[in-house]
């Protein structure tokens, strides 16, 4: 036979060998595979259920998908500056994806856009940025959940009464989205009149001081709407020490404190967000946006409705009351 | 139409073989690797499993035993009864403090037990935990481990699967709960109700820590199809991750083969309980593990398939090569040389092979050699036969006393044609020399022609030889032939009997002698037939003895020498016969 036909079917051989070997090592490399990724929340403050939540999902997929999380982000949501800097840190660790829960929807949107540009993955978690510049977005259909939250309170005050909303930071979109989402729910209600918003920015104090001065001021007010779980306890605490009974409170959001509230009736009703889902998902979404596998750009985790009457339903429970 | 077989090189053929082989093998040893590593990777995952799940099994049965025997001694606490029998009692005040520093003082030895409650039979909170805070009004009824033992009139402990402790106020954590009815030891009568909850990290402790596999776990669920514990109990509440607990609970088989979740479950009970815990292995764990193993393989039969293909060209080439050599020595022999070289190394057969076809060409060489030799002998047999028939010294004495009678008797006629006979014979039976002069061989001629005469006195003729040719030698018995054919063909029958003409010259470095007759001629078609081979029609017109000279010339001297004949019909022919022109040499005898 030939010299030539010789030497091309022995290197033929001996490259299916390395083809064959390379498959190996791919697929024992395949399961050790670990990417780098940096979480960053609006607010690490203690007691902020949400964030706790949404981080212990993050780490719980990045346990399961391979992935060194990094959890960074400033002590309120109200500190832009804090998020910005952690933001800029992140982008200088050069890490393989990002996950970002944006304080303030236009300040950090240059950042967003300077970490697609580095060619990291940016999947944006809960609250967006004002322009669409992620591989994905992950949380709440917040606009969605405040309307359905403002149609059970029209439909609980008979559709008749002043209401007053207590928002956190306006540069959050989660906070326009759901003022936005609970007036259009309450415009289904021709009667009902919306008094104000009022921003108490990430904290309880302020939440409890703005509540008890508008109960003050305003004696005919008989609805409130908390955008948050800060705002919202603060909220429930001002109410609680009102004594007024009349109330018709809704918010965002379940906590120890907001818990007690809806079995004592001070909250009537809250949209239960999937903190831990969304944590979980992005992550989620993270590696499937890296891997190039992602098809959305927009993953919804959903919400439920608590009520002091389903609140003794084991879903609702399992959704109020966090596995620790 | 049938494709027509072309045929194929030995090497192609060991080496398609080879390769057809290969192929075979290496798919077959893929798919046997693949199941069999597989079914055995599966088969030693669910024992290895077994066994993890048996001994986890142990272990928890053991902290629940360890449970039930703490609840037990709380039941069988003195204090604690005599409180729940009688509240009222004087001494209610210090008994209850007795029984709260003995509860209050387990939970220290005991890190299992994270609290414990106990209710009165108006379900009344009786003891809770220094730690924590009894909502107020709490109905407890409406929670799943009072339901479980509501309808119980004996102590029997109850184990509840994980749920949220929703009576104390603001600490609501996730816990398994043993709860358990208190009776009054004499009369067997319920006085109230105890709860112990399990510290669910220890459960989380002794299975968390179990590897099945890389990514298994094991998840334990109760007899309601409830979640007691997972490891990603969150994911599953959350909704996020399911679990197949309607098909643990309804089967009886030890494993279960989710295909599509790729999954395996091995189902066991966990003792003294109605706790089902069940392992969850990866299928494509095993698939991976079994893909690694045939990657390997591949690599291996490769590797052997690199050695093997080099080793059949090798071999091929041991094979062909010697038949290639072998195909050139026939191709040489082919072109007429019967020397070729086929002194070739190789397998047995082909030297075999080659030897034989050696021996037979130097054969087919001999024979030839022996043909050629044995023509010859043919020739010269054939005068020798003639020469050996005849006794010479007989006939020569034989003719010299007719010679010497008719001399006496004064015949001078008889003298005459004796003497030429004499002569004619000593030139035919000159024995062992072929090669003559010329002088003698027209000398034979011309007395040839005397006897003839005598017979046919119409016969003229007329000899014309120069010196220079009569001293050349030629072949003998070449001209007298011919003269005797123009005679018998050409002048016998013709009634005016004729004249042969002899004559004889050299021209250069040819001697040539031309035979001419008046006789008869030749037809056209009779001259044709002059060198054709011994037919009776032939062997009349001389065609034997011509055809005899022509090969006897050539044997001698080559083609370029030869004799030709031409003839017409009623005219005559001439018959001419060319010979190199040679001195007479030593060796010519």
């Amino acid at each position: 036979m030939a010299k030539k036909t010789f030497y091309i079917i022995i290197s033929l051989i001996i490259a299916g060998i390395f083809v064959t070997f390379g498959i190996f090592l791919v697929q024992k490399n395949a399961t050790n595979r670990v990417l780098d990724a940096t979480l960053i929340v609006k607010s690490r403050q203690p007691g902020f259920e949400f964030w706790e939540l949404l981080e212990k999902g993050a780490k719980e997929g990045a346990k399961e998908f391979g992935v060194n999380l990094t959890v960074d982000g400033a002590m309120s949501e109200e500190d832009t500056e804090g998020q910005v800097e952690a933001v800029r840190k992140a982008i200088a660790s050069a890490p393989d994806m990002i996950i970002l829960a944006a304080a303030d929807r236009d300040a950090l949107l240059p950042y967003a856009k300077e970490i697609r540009e580095k060619g990291i993955t940016l999947i944006i978690v809960d609250s967006g940025l004002s322009e669409n510049v992620e591989n994905c977005f992950v949380g709440t259909d917040n606009y969605e959940a405040a309307k359905r939250v403002g149609d059970a309170m029209g439909k609980a005050m008979d559709g008749k009464g002043r209401v007053a909303v207590i928002s956190h930071s306006p540069q959050a979109t989660t906070a326009q989205q759901r003022t936005a989402g609970f007036m259009r729910g309450i415009q289904n209600y021709p009667d009902m009149e919306i008094m104000g918003t009022y921003d108490i920015g990430d904290s309880t104090d302020r939440s409890y001081e703005t509540t008890s001065e508008i109960l003050r001021e305003n004696p005919d007010i008989t609805g409130l709407f908390a955008t948050n779980q800060i705002s919202a306890e603060g909220v429930s605490r001002a109410i609680k020490e009102s004594g007024r009974d009349d109330i018709y409170f809704y918010a965002f959001d379940s906590s120890t404190v907001q818990n007690e509230a809806l079995e004592n009736g001070i909250v009537d009703g809250f949209a239960v967000q999937m903190p831990f889902n969304m944590g979980y998902m992005a992550v989620q979404a993270a590696v499937e946006a890296y891997d190039g596998t992602l098809r959305t750009t927009n993953i919804d985790t959903g919400f439920a409705f608590a009520t002091k009457e389903n609140m003794c339903e084991e879903e609702i429970q399992k959704l109020i009351y966090p596995f620790v | 139409m049938k494709k027509a077989r072309a045929p194929k090189r030995i090497s192609t053929i060991i080496i398609l073989c080879f390769s057809l082989f290969m192929v075979v093998i290496l798919i077959l040893m893929s798919v046997v690797s693949y199941y069999y590593s597989y079914e055995s990777m599966r088969g030693r995952t669910i024992s290895d499993t077994e066994v993890i799940l048996s001994q986890v099994g142990k272990n928890i049965g053991r902290y629940i035993s360890n449970i039930e025997s703490i609840s037990g001694i709380i039941n069988t606490n003195k204090d604690v009864m005599r409180y729940l029998e009688d509240p009222e009692a004087e001494d209610a005040g210090v008994t209850r403090a007795n029984f709260r520093n003995f509860l209050n003082y387990l939970p220290q030895i005991d890190k299992n037990i994270v609290s414990i409650f106990i209710f009165d039979k108006e379900n009344n909170p009786v003891y809770v935990p220094a730690t924590l805070r009894m909502k107020e009004n709490y109905d407890i009824t409406q929670d799943e481990w009072y339901r479980n033992v509501e309808d119980y009139v004996t102590d029997i402990p109850t184990l509840t699967g994980t749920q949220v402790r929703t009576m104390t106020q603001g600490d609501n954590p996730w816990v398994i709960s043993l709860s358990r009815r208190i009776l009054n030891a004499a009369t067997g009568e319920i006085i109230g109700t105890q709860l112990v909850e399990l510290n669910y990290s220890a459960i989380d402790d002794i299975l968390n820590d179990i590897n099945l596999g890389s990514k298994g776990y094991i998840f334990i669920v109760d007899a309601d199809g409830k979640m007691v514990y997972h490891p990603q109990l969150q994911l599953v509440y959350s909704g996020l991750k399911t679990e197949r607990v309607k098909d643990v609970l309804g089967t009886s088989d030890t494993t279960l083969e989710l295909r599509d979740e790729n999954k395996l479950y091995n189902i066991s009970d966990i003792p003294g309980t109605d706790f089902k815990m069940v392992g969850v292995t990866f299928l494509d764990e095993i698939v991976a593990s079994s893909r690694e193993m045939i990657t390997l393989y591949i690599i291996l039969t490769l590797l052997m398939a690199l050695a093997a293909f080099i080793g059949s060209v090798q071999m091929a080439r041991y094979v062909t090569k010697p038949l290639s050599r072998l195909e050139l020595a026939v191709n040489e022999v082919e072109q007429g040389n019967l020397d070729a070289n086929f002194a070739i190394r190789g397998t047995l057969e082909t030297e075999k092979f080659a030897a034989s076809l050696s021996s037979m060409i130097s054969n087919v060489k001999q024979l030839m050699e022996q043909i050629v030799a044995d023509q010859e002998m043919i020739r010269t047999s054939e005068l020798k036969a003639l020469q050996s028939q005849i006794n010479p010294h007989f006939l020569y004495n034989t003719l010299d006393t007719i010679v010497w009678i008719a001399e006496e008797s004064g015949s001078e006629k008889i003298k005459e044609i004796t003497v030429a006979l004499a002569n004619y014979f000593r030139i035919v039976l000159s024995s062992g020399k072929d090669i003559i002069s010329v002088r003698d061989e027209i000398e034979h001629v011309r007395n040839y022609l005397v006897i003839q005469k005598m017979r046919y006195e119409t016969l003229d003729y007329k000899i014309e030889v120069s010196e220079e040719a009569l001293a050349l030698t030629m072949p003998k018995l070449i001209l007298q032939p011919i003269v005797e054919n123009a005679i018998y063909h050409g002048i016998k029958n013709n009634p005016d009997g004729g004249t042969i003409w002899v004559r004889g010259f050299v021209d250069k470095e040819t001697l040539t002698f031309i035979i001419d007759d008046d006789g008869r001629g030749m037809r056209p078609h009779e001259l044709r037939r002059v060198f054709e081979p011994g037919r009776k029609s032939a062997v009349r017109h001389g065609g034997v003895a011509m055809r005899n000279i022509r090969e006897r010339i050539e044997l001698y001297y080559g083609t370029e020498y030869g004799i030709a004949v031409e003839s017409e019909y009623r005219k005559g022919t001439r018959v001419i016969v060319t010979l190199p022109a040679r001195k007479r040499t030593d060796q010519d005898g």
